[in-house]
C-alpha cells in the first residue's frame, strides 16, 4: 500500500500548496508516519506489568547466567517460558534510593525519577513514564495512543505518615511529570471501549461539533487562570483535541487504513469476575485483546497499588494480606507465604505471555512481537531494598529483542537501561531515557 | 516544594493537652540554643545556614519552608545522622513541639487569610450527583469514569490531585449522551430540561435557546453569558440544518452543556490584583457551600439566593447553610459519607480492604455495608442534631440495623424498641453493657481496617487513633530494625502483646511504639471485626494499658476517657480535616489561625457540631480568595 510521506508532498509541491496539505492530513498524521519499516502492517508492541510489594530476595535470581538458566522456586511458573524470557539482575533506579519505603520506587519504576514529597500541591513525577514516550511514536498508529488497566481501585487518602499522597502509589504512566494517566479497573468497559472504537463511525451524530465548543470555552476560561490552573485545563483540552482527533480517523478510516483486526462480534464480552485471579486473568486478556486487534501497543498494568494490601488468603498456604505479608521480618513462615504471593504474581505473568503466543501474527505470533516487563519497584519488601530490581522481559519485538537470557549485570546499572532497550527494540528511536547509559547490549537482536 | 500543610499533622501528642498560644514545656532559648549545639557544626555557610533563622515569630514567617524542613527531619529521625551526637529522645520531641507550637502562634498573629481562589474538575461522585441534580435522572452517570485519588488533608475533593486523564473527555462525552438520551425518554427529566416549546411567537430557535440558557444557567452554576449562550444556539442550528428536528436538536446541543468546561469545573474569577483578599461572587459562595454539604450543585432555593446577592449577608448565608444540613434528603448523608469514609479510611471497608472470608465464611456486603456506614450516620445525626462533637468519641448510643446486631451479637431483648431495628440503619440507644459500642471507635469498620487480615493489630490500631484522631504525626519505623528471632527470641511461645514488649526494649523502636502501643492494646477486646471478645487464641484479653505519660488506662472505656481528657487535641484534628474537605484542598500555615477561630467558636458553644460548619462557612477562606504577589 502506497502512503503519502509528508516530505515527498514537501519535495513535490511548493511551500504554498505544502501549508494546507499539512491541515488536511493532521488526521492522518494521528495513526501513521513513516519510517523505514512499515509499522503500519507490522506492529511490534509493548507492556509493562507492575506489581507491588517485592519478592522473596533469596529465591528470585537464578545462579546461572546466560541462556542456561533454571527457574528459582519463584520463576517456576515462567520455566516453561524460559526460551521467551529473559531475567534482568542487578539493576536499580538510583533516583529512588530516597524519600519513603513504596511511593518514591513504584512512581519512579518507568521514569527513573524522584517524585516530589507532597500530599498534592505540586504532584511531580519528575519525568515522563517510558510507555508514555514510546506511545508518543507508537501511538500514532492505533487509534488509542496506550492503555492503562490494573486490578485494585485507587486507593484512597493520603499517607500521612510518610507524607506523600497515594496518587503516586496508583500510578505507573505518567504522561507528563505532572499528568498520572488513571487506569481501567474494569474489564466489562475495557472491553466495551475496544467494541467501540473497532466498530468505526458511531450511529448518530458526530460529536465533533460539540468537542469544537468545547475547546473555544477552554479557551476563553485559560487566559484568565494562572500557571498551575492553565496546566490543569490544558490537559482537559489535549484529552478534548486527541478524542476530537481519534473521532475524525474512525469516522472516515480510509484516511487512516486503520481497521480493527479482530472481528469483536465473534468475542464474547467479560463476565463479572468472582475472585481476584480471575479479575486479574479477565483484564490481561484485555491487553492481549488489544494487542490482537491492533487498538494500542503500549499497555500498563498494576497487579495492585503500592502498599497493596490485597488478601492472598485465597492461596493454600498464605493467611493474610500482602504488605502485611512483605513485612515478613525474617520470619520463615511468612517467607514462605511471601514466595507463594509472588510465584501467583508470575503464574499469571506466565498466562499472558502464553495467551500472546497462542495468537497467530503471519508467520510468528503476537508475543514474538512484542516486549513484555514484568517487575516491582523494590526487592525485599521488608528491606524496601531499591537495589538488584526483580525484572523479567519477555518477547523478541519483531525480532529486535533476544529472549531466554539470564543477564546478571554488575551492581546497580541503571534500569533506565533496560528501558531504553524496550523503547528501541519496539522501533522508538530514543537515544537515552532518564539515567541510562546504554541499550543493554545483549538483549539486542 | 512547599510542605507547609504539613503543620495540620504537627501537633504532637506529648502537648496534647496544651492551647496553641501556651508556653511550650521548655525554655525557648534553650530550645534554640539546643538546636545550634547539635545542627550548628554542619549546617552554617554553605549550603542551609543556621545562622539565617532566629527565635523569632518574624523567623517562623518569613522561613517557614526552612522550619517545617527542619521539623520533620528532626521528627523522622533522619537528623542529626547516626554519626552525630545523638540527640536525647526527649529532646527531640521538644523541639519538634516547639517549632510546631512557634510557628503557629506565629502564624495566628497574622490573622485570618484568603486562599487561592478555587479551580478544580468536580471528582466522580460529585460530577453524578450533580448530573443527577441537573437533570433528574437516577442513575450513576459516571460510573464509567476513573476514580479520584485523594489529596491536601486527605480527599478526593482536593483539587490538587484531581487529575486529568486523557480518557475523560471520552467518558464525559459518553455519559453525557447516554444521561440525555436517558432524559429525552424519562417523562419527569424531559419535562425538567424541556420547558419551552415553540409556538405562535415563539420560533423554534427561541425555544432552543430558552432550554438551552436555563440549562447552561444550571450547569455552569452562575447566569451564562450571552456569548455562551450563542454558540450553544449555534450547535443547535448546526445540528437542524443538518437534519435533525427541533426536539433532536436541543438534546445534541444539550451534550455541549455537560462537557463544557464552565460545568465540569470549578472555576472561580481570578482576582486582577495579587495580595488583596478578594470576597467571593455570591454564585461562587453558593458553589462551595453546595459541594461542601451536599456534594452536589446548589439546589434552586441556594441558586435563587446567589442570584439576588443575598449571599454576602451573615445572617442568609448561616440560614441557607442550617437548611442544608437539616434538608430532609440524602445529600448531607452523600457527603459526610466521603468526609467520614476518607478521614478514618473506613471506606476501604470492605473494598480494597476486605475481612477475610476463610476465616468469616458468613460474610457478605450487606454485613459489611453498615459497618461502612456507621460513623457516617453517626456524624450526620451529631450535625443534624447539633450536638457535641464528643459525641464521635463517647455517647450512650449508635446507629444499628438488623444485619448489625447479627455481627456484632448483640442481644435484641437488652436493647429498647428493637423492634424498630431492621433493614436500615437507626439510631439505638445502647445500655451499659454495650455502651463500647458507642461512638467511632465501636463501628466494626474502624476495628476492621486497623486490623491484619487474621489477626488484631494493636500497632496499626494505636498509629491509626494517633493519626486520624490526634492528627499526629508518626515517623515510619527506622530501616533495619533486627527481627525478635535474630534477638533470640522464639515468637512462636509469645503473644502480639510480649513480641511488642521486646521490641520496645530497642530504643529505637520504643520512642514511638511506648505511644502506639498502648493504645492498641486498649481495644484489644474487639476482634478482626470489630465483635467484643473476652479471650483470643492466646488467653484472655489484657486489655490493660500504660500510655507513654504514665496515665494507665483500663480497655476501650479508659481509652475513650483519655481521648476526651485531650480533647483540644481531638477537636482541633475534626476541624483541620473539616477544614480541608470544605475548603477542597491542604490547609496552609495561614490557615491557623482559622483553626484556632472556630476551636474559639466550638469552645464558646459546648462543641456542638453546627457551630462547625458555620465556623468554617464564615471564615475568611472559604470567603475570600486571593492571588500571591
Amino acid at each position: 500500500m502506497m502512503r503519502l510521506d509528508r516530505r515527498t508532498v514537501l519535495r513535490g509541491a511548493g511551500v504554498a500548496l505544502a501549508l494546507p496539505l499539512l491541515e488536511a492530513m493532521r488526521p492522518l498524521s494521528t495513526f501513521a508516519a513513516s519510517t523505514t519499516v512499515n509499522p503500519q502492517t507490522q506492529p511490534v508492541r509493548m507492556a509493562a506489568l507492575f506489581f507491588p510489594n517485592g519478592v522473596r530476595a533469596d529465591k528470585w535470581t537464578p545462579s546461572e547466567t546466560g541462556e542456561g538458566w533454571t527457574a528459582p522456586a519463584q520463576l517456576e511458573p515462567i520455566a516453561h517460558l524460559k526460551s521467551d524470557v529473559s531475567v534482568v539482575s542487578n539493576l536499580w533506579h538510583q533516583a529512588t534510593n530516597t524519600g519513603d519505603g513504596h511511593y518514591v520506587k513504584d512512581a519512579a519504576w518507568l521514569t527513573g525519577r524522584t517524585i516530589t514529597k507532597t500530599t498534592g500541591v505540586d504532584l511531580n513525577s519528575g519525568g515522563v513514564s517510558m510507555d508514555q514516550v514510546a506511545a508518543r511514536t507508537l501511538g500514532q498508529f492505533t487509534p488509542l495512543p496506550s492503555m492503562e488497566l490494573g486490578c485494585e481501585q485507587v486507593t484512597s487518602g493520603v499517607d500521612g505518615n510518610v507524607g506523600y499522597t497515594r496518587v503516586y502509589g496508583c500510578h505507573i504512566a505518567w504522561k507528563q511529570p505532572t499528568q498520572p494517566l488513571a487506569k481501567e479497573i474494569n474489564p466489562r468497559l475495557a472491553f466495551d471501549r475496544m467494541v467501540m472504537i473497532s466498530n468505526g463511525k458511531p450511529s448518530g451524530r458526530s460529536n465533533r461539533p460539540i468537542l469544537d465548543l468545547v475547546k473555544d470555552d477552554a479557551q476563553r476560561l485559560s487566559q484568565k487562570l494562572g500557571h498551575n490552573d492553565r496546566q490543569r485545563l490544558d490537559q482537559y483540552l489535549d484529552s478534548v483535541e486527541s478524542l476530537e482527533k481519534r473521532l475524525a480517523s474512525l469516522e472516515n478510516p480510509t484516511s487512516t487504513g486503520w481497521k480493527s483486526r479482530v472481528d469483536f462480534s465473534t468475542r464474547t464480552p467479560p463476565a463479572d469476575p468472582t475472585n481476584h485471579t480471575e479479575r486479574t486473568r479477565l483484564m490481561l486478556d484485555m491487553i492481549a485483546l488489544a494487542f490482537e486487534a491492533d487498538i494500542t501497543r503500549v499497555a500498563t498494568f498494576m497487579f495492585g497499588n503500592s502498599v497493596s494490601g490485597q488478601n492472598f488468603s485465597f492461596l493454600e498456604g498464605v493467611e493474610g494480606s500482602h504488605h502485611e505479608i512483605s513485612h515478613h521480618a525474617g520470619n520463615p513462615e511468612k517467607l514462605a507465604q511471601y514466595e507463594l504471593i509472588a510465584k501467583w504474581h508470575v503464574a499469571q505473568y506466565a498466562y499472558l505471555l502464553e495467551k500472546l503466543k497462542s495468537i497467530p501474527e503471519g508467520e510468528s505470533n503476537v508475543l514474538a512481537n512484542s516486549a513484555i516487563l514484568f517487575g516491582s519497584g523494590f526487592r525485599d519488601g521488608n528491606a524496601h531494598d531499591p537495589h538488584d530490581l526483580p525484572l523479567l522481559l519477555a518477547g523478541q519485538a519483531g525480532g529486535r529483542l533476544k529472549s531466554g537470557l539470564h543477564i546478571a549485570n554488575t551492581k546497580d546499572n541503571p534500569m533506565s537501561n533496560l528501558l531504553l532497550t524496550m523503547l528501541q527494540a519496539t522501533g522508538v528511536e530514543e537515544k537515552s531515557f532518564a539515567d541510562s547509559t546504554g541499550v543493554i547490549e545483549p538483549l539486542m537482536a | 516544594m512547599k510542605p507547609t500543610y504539613l503543620l495540620s499533622l504537627a501537633i504532637l501528642f506529648s502537648c496534647a493537652t496544651l492551647r496553641a498560644a501556651d508556653p511550650p514545656t521548655a525554655l525557648p532559648s534553650s530550645l534554640f540554643k539546643q538546636l545550634e549545639i547539635s545542627c550548628k557544626e554542619c549546617h552554617e555557610g554553605e549550603g542551609f545556614d543556621l545562622n539565617r533563622l532566629h527565635d523569632s515569630s518574624q523567623s517562623f514567617i518569613d522561613h517557614h519552608d526552612e522550619w517545617e524542613k527542619i521539623r520533620q527531619r528532626i521528627a523522622d529521625h533522619s537528623m542529626p545522622p547516626k554519626d552525630a551526637d545523638p540527640l536525647d529522645p526527649a529532646i527531640r520531641l521538644q523541639l519538634v513541639d516547639w517549632i510546631t507550637n512557634s510557628s503557629r502562634q506565629a502564624f495566628m498573629e497574622k490573622g485570618e487569610k484568603a486562599g487561592p481562589p478555587l479551580f478544580r474538575r468536580l471528582a466522580r461522585h460529585e460530577y453524578s450527583n450533580t448530573m443527577r441534580d441537573l437533570l433528574g435522572v437516577h442513575m450513576d452517570v459516571g460510573h464509567a469514569l476513573p476514580e479520584d485519588a485523594a489529596g491536601g488533608e486527605g480527599f478526593n475533593n482536593a483539587s490538587e490531585t484531581l487529575i486529568i486523564s486523557p480518557v475523560h473527555a471520552e467518558k464525559y462525552i459518553e455519559a453525557a449522551a447516554v444521561a440525555l438520551d436517558y432524559a429525552a425518554k424519562d417523562e419527569t427529566s424531559r419535562k425538567r430540561i424541556l420547558h419551552a416549546f415553540p409556538k405562535e411567537g415563539v420560533s423554534e430557535t427561541e425555544a432552543a435557546r430558552n432550554n438551552l440558557k436555563s440549562l447552561a444557567n444550571r450547569a455552569y452554576r452562575r447566569p451564562a453569558t450571552k456569548e455562551e449562550v450563542d454558540l450553544l444556539v449555534n450547535i443547535y442550528e448546526q445540528a437542524k440544518a443538518d437534519g435533525l428536528d427541533h426536539t433532536q436538536a436541543t438534546f445534541y446541543a444539550m451534550r455541549a452543556v455537560l462537557v463544557s468546561v464552565n460545568f465540569l469545573f470549578i472555576a472561580e474569577t481570578v482576582p486582577e490584583q495579587p495580595g488583596v483578599d478578594v470576597p467571593l461572587t455570591d454564585h461562587e459562595i453558593a458553589t462551595r457551600l453546595s459541594y461542601f454539604l451536599w456534594a452536589t450543585m446548589p439546589d434552586r432555593e441556594l441558586r435563587e439566593a446567589a442570584d439576588k446577592g443575598l449571599l454576602k449577608n451573615p445572617d442568609e448565608l448561616k440560614k441557607q447553610t442550617l437548611r442544608l444540613i437539616n434538608g430532609r434528603g440524602e445529600q448531607l448523608n452523600n457527603s459526610l459519607t466521603f468526609f467520614m469514609g476518607q478521614w478514618l479510611g473506613t471506606q476501604d471497608w470492605g473494598r480494597s480492604k476486605q475481612p477475610d472470608t476463610q476465616l468469616h465464611p458468613w460474610i457478605q456486603d450487606h454485613h459489611v455495608a453498615p459497618m461502612r456506614d456507621q460513623p457516617v450516620y453517626i456524624m450526620e445525626r451529631i450535625l443534624r442534631e447539633n450536638r457535641s462533637l464528643l459525641e464521635l468519641v463517647d455517647s450512650n448510643w449508635t446507629y444499628l440495623n438488623g444485619e448489625l446486631l447479627g455481627v456484632y451479637k448483640l442481644k435484641k431483648s437488652s436493647l429498647k424498641h428493637e423492634k424498630d431495628i431492621n433493614q436500615h440503619l437507626v439510631s439505638v440507644e445502647l445500655p451499659d453493657e454495650y455502651r463500647y459500642r458507642a461512638g467511632l471507635l465501636g463501628s466494626g469498620s474502624v476495628m476492621g481496617i486497623t486490623s491484619y487480615a487474621r489477626r488484631t493489630s494493636p500497632v496499626l490500631r494505636g498509629a491509626w487513633v494517633m493519626d486520624k484522631m490526634f492528627g499526629i504525626e508518626l515517623p515510619p519505623p527506622p530501616p533495619n530494625v533486627p527481627t525478635l528471632e535474630a534477638g533470640g527470641h522464639d515468637i512462636k511461645k509469645m503473644t502480639v502483646r510480649q513480641q511488642l514488649e521486646i521490641h520496645r526494649e530497642n530504643p529505637a523502636c520504643a520512642t514511638c511504639h511506648d505511644r502506639i502501643d498502648p493504645i492498641g492494646f486498649s481495644m484489644e477486646n474487639f476482634d478482626t471485626l470489630g465483635r467484643w471478645r473476652d479471650k483470643d487464641e492466646g488467653g484472655p484479653i489484657d486489655a490493660k494499658a500504660s500510655m507513654a505519660d504514665g496515665r494507665d488506662v483500663a480497655g476501650i472505656a479508659g481509652l475513650k476517657a483519655y481521648i476526651l481528657e485531650n480533647k483540644p487535641q481531638f477537636l482541633r484534628q475534626v476541624t483541620y480535616k473539616m477544614l480541608g474537605y470544605g475548603l477542597n484542598r491542604g490547609l496552609r500555615p495561614s490557615d491557623v489561625c482559622t483553626v484556632e477561630t472556630i476551636l474559639e467558636r466550638l469552645n464558646n458553644n459546648d462543641n456542638k457540631a453546627q457551630e462547625l460548619i458555620l465556623g468554617i462557612v464564615l471564615s475568611k477562606p472559604f470567603l475570600y480568595k486571593t492571588v500571591e504577589e
